[in-house]
């Protein structure tokens, strides 16, 4: 039985992961293999901590949730992404790149079910 | 900002990295008996390192690319996971996961060609 917990910590840890990625997006200009590229980076700094929030949740729900349905709804970041790209990055979406994701998460569903 | 195929290029090996790094992680946390036991720390330590190289390939990609457009990439992990699921677990392919994997491959596709409207 999958638990309803299990399955908000899922999309929990999408969302989260989605706003982590944001983040080193935002981070990668300013970002280097140096002390000031890294460590004085806030962007990669709260990056990476929400991206291990993510993870933390992310091992969390693992144990409780089937891979058949844990796929899937982990692909649901993609739409996150393209949403908060949108909102805060000033990239656009088109009906190419959302049948792009939506054939993701088809196929994300079809291997985990498969 | 344009997406280069540089950037392609880097998401697509450090996607490849992090399914070494899963599968080394698999590993490195079942239980192993005493004996083995520096193995499996041996497998988390590099399954680490190995996360750790990608995320810097990944935020150099990011440099060179719109967040919309290379994050899909990561999703060829699922190809990669199950590819390498084949050999290392011989797990069997099936029709639905060889439809699912073509799926992914025509989801990044699609998604590469969209990137590229509006540059007129």
């Amino acid at each position: 039985m999958i638990s309803f917990i299990a399955i908000i910590g899922v999309i929990a840890c999408t969302i989260t992961g989605a706003i982590g990625s944001l983040f080193f997006k935002l981070s990668s200009e300013k970002f280097s293999l140096s002390y000031s590229g890294i460590l004085k980076n806030r962007f990669f700094f709260y990056g990476s901590l929400i991206y291990l929030v993510s993870t933390i949740i992310y091992l969390s729900v693992l144990s409780a949730v089937e891979l058949s349905i844990l796929y899937p709804l982990v692909s649901l970041q993609y739409i996150w992404i393209s949403i908060l790209s949108v909102k805060y990055l000033k990239e656009k979406m088109n009906l190419m790149k959302w049948s792009g994701i939506t054939l993701i998460i088809l196929g994300a569903t079809l291997i985990s079910v498969g | 900002m344009k997406t280069k195929p540089i950037a392609f290029i880097l998401v697509i090996n450090a996607t490849l990295l992090t399914s070494f790094s899963q599968i080394l992680l698999k590993l490195g946390v079942q239980k192993f008996t005493f004996s083995l036991s520096m193995l499996s720390n041996l497998f988390l330590i590099t399954g680490i390192a190995l996360y750790g190289v990608a995320a810097v390939m990944i935020i150099y990609a990011l440099k060179n690319g719109e967040l919309s457009v290379l994050y899909p990439v990561v999703s060829t992990s699922y190809i990669w996971v199950s590819i390498l699921a084949l050999f290392i677990f011989k797990e069997t392919i099936t029709i639905w996961k060889a439809l699912g994997v073509l799926s992914i491959i025509g989801g990044v596709s699609l998604i590469g060609l969209g990137s590229r409207e509006g540059k007129k």
